[in-house]
């Protein structure tokens, strides 16, 4: 095999691993929950659901989906239920829709939300904590029950 | 002029080659249609959880196993609780994160058709092997199996992969 075969080769090499590279879903991009977690207290807390994704040099928006069996028990009519984003550790955010039903019993809902590289994505490695808590007057009393749920993030490409 | 020759047969050669390679990876992006399910009739379940409900997406892994993401978008109308899940490759029915169609009578009010999407992400640890995986929608009613039944409208079952 002459160098320019070989150099050939080594092209065609590097063109499917990059293909195989692209398409490949880290471990780390997804998140699953399936035994029942309790949060108490105002906005905003951690909820302990992380996923990562590596940006290449020129950051792209990522997509993050939360899907999740859930209920919420408000005392004394108090506000609202948030669900968000913490990304690479700052503060917790909403991208999209995130106010959780005023349920006394389970329901089933499915966020989704859209993170720019403006809104603190870097090159490398980005965590993404799922975060929330109760908003409004009695919030400290107001309970989040997760029965089951799936986090997780992609590039947008 | 044989020079010339040899130089196009070479460029050709190449040619074809990078456009082959151009083509597959065009395809992978592409979702094949075995793992999308649309267009689906209405049909009434009904009995205890868990049993197969026959619908069912294929997925290919590769030969280092990687997760996937299933996501049920679907329309339903139900009075009783139901447990929905997937069966991995005929195993039995397991719950890969939220589970529950249930009914919602102070906010949508009795007979109401609700439209939520599942999203469930299984792991290489779940039973996913190299090569063809069939995933089935499971499950059944978890509270009262002899009264009223679940209703299924229009939905979609796909499934996505890592290549």
């Amino acid at each position: 095999m002459n160098k320019t075969r070989m150099a050939r080769m080594a092209i065609i090499c590097l063109i499917v691993g990059a293909t195989s590279t692209v398409f490949a879903v880290p471990p780390g991009q997804v998140f699953r929950l399936t035994t029942p977690v309790q949060f108490f207290g105002p906005c905003c807390i951690s909820l302990n659901e992380f996923v990562q994704v590596t940006e290449p040099a020129k950051p792209v928006p990522v997509v993050v989906t939360w899907s999740a069996d859930y209920f919420t028990v408000r005392q004394n009519g108090g506000g609202n239920v948030l669900a968000g984003l913490m990304v690479n550790g700052g503060p917790c955010q909403l991208y999209g829709s995130g106010q959780l039903s005023d349920t006394d019993f389970e329901v089933q809902r499915a966020f989704q939300w859209i993170v720019f590289p403006s809104d603190g994505l870097v090159p490398g490695l980005n965590t993404f904590a799922l975060c929330g808590g109760a908003t409004g007057a009695n919030a400290e009393t107001n309970e989040l029950e997760i029965r089951g749920s799936t986090l997780v993030v992609r590039l947008s490409k | 002029m044989r020079a010339e020759l040899k130089a196009i047969k070479r460029f050709a050669t190449t040619f074809v080659l990078l456009a082959a390679i151009m083509g597959i990876a065009t395809a992978a992006f592409a979702v094949p249609s075995n793992q999308v399910l649309t267009n689906l009739g209405g049909r009434t379940i009904t009995g205890p959880c868990c049993f197969s409900w026959g619908e069912d997406v294929t997925v290919t892994e590769p030969r280092a196993v990687v997760p996937v993401v299933v996501t049920w978008s679907v329309n339903f109308q139900a009075r009783d609780i139901f447990q929905v899940g997937i069966s991995v490759n005929g195993h039995e029915c397991q719950f890969f994160g939220p589970q529950l169609l249930t009914d919602e009578p102070e906010s949508q009010g009795v007979d109401a058709f609700r439209a939520p999407t599942f999203q469930w992400v299984m792991l290489p640890s779940d039973g996913l092997i190299q090569g063809s995986n069939t995933l089935t929608l499971c499950g059944g009613d978890i509270t009262a199996p002899e009264h009223d039944g679940l209703t299924l409208g229009l939905r979609t079952l796909s499934v996505t992969i890592s290549k």
